[in-house]
C-alpha cells in the first residue's frame, strides 16, 4: 500500500509542474536568449545570414539599403552568428523567449542603410616628401566611392 | 414516447445535462490524476476545448463504405450513452417499464461492441489487437457485471429500474453494487484495465486512426459512459424517500465521488496484461459473483 501513502503525500505537497505562459525570474549570465542587433553598428555584411544553419537569420540588399531579419521560431540558439560578427553588433538576450501562440509573430525586421566602412585618407605628399605618390595623387583624383571599399565576405 | 420522457432524454439526465456532465466527470479525472502525480493538470473547460478544437479539425479523406462505418461507431455510442443516462430512475417517479434493466445494460454494452467493430473497420494492426483485447476484456467483466445486476435483480425481485433502485439494506443488494463497482474500471478502460487503449504499445488501439469530429464523438461517448456507469451505481444506492433536488444532488455527487475513487485506483495502479485481467474477473470477481447470485436466489426460495 506504499502507492497510496504516496499519493495521500503528492496530494498534501502540491503540484511542482506550473501553468504556461510562466515567467522564470532568473537564467544564468551565458543563457542564449533572443538575438539582438545594434542595427547603429552593423553594417549589414550578411555574414551572420551566411553561417546561420537554420535559415533564421535572412539579409536582403537592394542597393545601399539592406534588412536584416530575424526569426526567432526557426533559431536553435546556436551562436554562430554572433562568433563570426565581425563588428559584434549581435549579442543574445539573457532572458527566456517570450511565448508566443502565431506562427512568425517574433520575427523582427530591421531596415537599414549600409555603412562603407571608410579607410584613412593617405597622407599628402607635400607631408610625406615624396613625389611619386604626389604625381599619382593628382593623376587619380580621390572620391569617397572610390576610397570606399568592400567589407570582406 | 410522452412529455417526462422526452424531458429526461433531452434534459435531465439526458443530453443537456449528460453532455457537460460527461465533460466534468472526464475534467475530474484528469484533475484527480494529476494532483496524485504532482501536476496541475488541465482547466475546468479543456475537455470542452478539446471537442471544440477535434471538430474543426481537417482529416485524411476516405470513401466508401469503411468511412461510413468509422463515422456511424461513434455516433451509435453516443445515443446509445444518452439513451441509457435517460433511462436512470434519478427520480423514484415509476416511470420505465418491466424489464427495462436489461435494456440498460445492453445499451451499456453498446460502446463497447461499436468500440470493438471499430478497431476492426479501422485496417489497422494496432486498432485490431485493440478490438481483440477490449473483446476478450469485455468477456471477462460482463460475467461479473451480469451476475451482479442478476443478483441485485433476485434480491429486489425485479428487473425494473425503479424498483432496483433505492437503496435497499439487503447485503445482496450492496454486494450486487461492489461487483459492478468491480467492473467499471474495465468498462471505461481504466488503469489496471487499459490493456485495450494501451497507448505505449499500441497507440490508442481502435481509435488509432480516427482524428477530427468522429475522434470527437469517440471522446464524448467516453465521457457519457463515466456518466451512465456511475449515474447507474448512484440509482442503485439512492435513498427511497426525499424531494426531487435531493435525488439529483445525491445522483451528482454519488457519481462524482465514483470519479475521483476510480481515478485513485487508476493513479495507483499498473497495466495488467491481458492474462491478469482475464485472472482477475473470471477467478476472483466471477467467485464472489457466482457465490453472491446463489445465496440470493437460496435466500428467495427459503423465504
Amino acid at each position: 500500500m506504499n502507492i497510496f501513502s504516496l499519493i495521500f503525500q503528492n496530494l498534501r505537497r502540491g503540484p511542482v509542474s506550473f501553468r504556461l505562459p510562466h515567467k522564470h525570474e532568473c537564467t544564468s549570465d551565458q543563457y542564449r536568449g533572443l538575438i539582438v542587433n545594434d542595427a547603429e553598428r552593423c553594417v549589414g555584411c550578411g555574414l551572420c545570414a551566411y553561417v546561420c544553419p537554420t535559415a533564421a537569420i535572412v539579409v536582403t540588399r537592394s542597393g545601399d539599403n539592406y534588412s536584416w531579419a530575424y526569426d526567432a521560431g526557426k533559431c536553435t540558439f546556436c551562436g554562430r552568428c554572433l562568433e563570426r560578427c565581425k563588428p559584434h553588433t549581435l549579442s543574445m538576450e539573457s532572458q527566456l523567449p517570450p511565448l508566443y501562440s502565431t506562427q512568425g509573430e517574433l520575427i523582427n525586421v530591421l531596415d537599414m542603410v549600409r555603412k562603407r566602412p571608410v579607410r584613412p585618407a593617405p597622407a599628402s605628399p607635400a607631408a610625406t616628401g615624396n613625389p611619386a605618390t604626389a604625381a599619382t595623387a593628382e593623376a587619380a583624383p580621390a572620391t569617397p566611392a572610390a576610397a570606399a571599399t568592400e567589407p570582406a565576405v | 414516447m410522452n412529455l417526462t420522457g422526452l424531458i429526461h432524454f433531452f434534459v435531465f439526465p439526458g443530453l443537456l445535462f449528460a453532455v457537460p456532465a460527461a465533460w466534468f466527470y472526464v475534467w475530474g479525472e484528469r484533475k484527480a490524476v494529476a494532483r496524485m502525480q504532482r501536476r496541475i493538470g488541465p482547466p475546468l473547460l479543456q475537455p470542452f476545448y478539446d471537442f471544440v478544437k477535434l471538430t474543426g479539425k481537417r482529416t485524411p479523406s476516405r470513401h466508401g463504405i469503411e468511412a461510413d462505418l468509422l463515422r456511424l461507431w461513434p455516433a451509435i455510442s453516443v445515443l446509445s450513452m444518452i439513451g441509457a443516462i435517460a433511462m436512470l430512475p434519478v427520480f423514484p417517479s415509476g416511470r420505465g417499464f418491466s424489464g427495462d434493466a436489461v435494456l440498460l445494460v445492453a445499451l451499456l454494452e453498446l460502446p463497447s461492441i461499436c468500440f470493438i467493430l471499430a478497431g476492426f473497420t479501422s485496417g489497422s494492426i494496432y486498432g485490431e489487437i485493440g478490438a481483440i483485447r477490449e473483446a476478450v476484456l469485455s468477456v471477462a467483466n460482463n460475467l461479473v457485471f451480469l451476475l451482479s445486476i442478476v443478483t441485485i435483480a433476485v434480491t429486489e425481485k425485479t428487473f425494473s429500474l425503479t424498483d432496483m433502485a433505492g437503496g435497499s439494506w439487503n447485503p445482496g443488494h450492496w454486494i450486487g453494487v461492489f461487483g459492478i463497482l468491480l467492473c467499471i474500471p474495465a468498462k471505461l478502460r481504466l488503469n489496471p484495465f487499459s490493456t485495450s487503449s494501451a497507448e505505449q504499445e499500441i497507440y490508442s488501439g481502435p481509435l488509432t486512426e480516427y482524428a477530427g469530429a468522429a475522434l470527437a464523438m469517440w471522446e464524448l461517448a467516453h465521457g457519457l459512459e463515466w456518466v451512465a456507469l456511475t449515474g447507474f451505481v448512484a440509482t442503485l444506492v439512492m435513498p427511497a424517500g426525499g424531494p426531487w433536488w435531493f435525488h439529483a444532488v445525491f445522483f451528482v455527487v454519488v457519481s462524482f465521488a465514483q470519479v475521483l475513487l476510480l481515478s485513485t485506483l487508476a493513479a495507483a495502479t499498473a497495466r495488467f496484461t491481458l492474462q491478469r485481467a482475464i485472472r482477475f474477473y473470471w477467478r476472483w470477481a466471477a467467485i464472489l459473483a457466482v457465490l453472491d447470485v446463489s445465496a440470493a436466489i437460496y435466500m428467495r426460495y427459503r423465504g
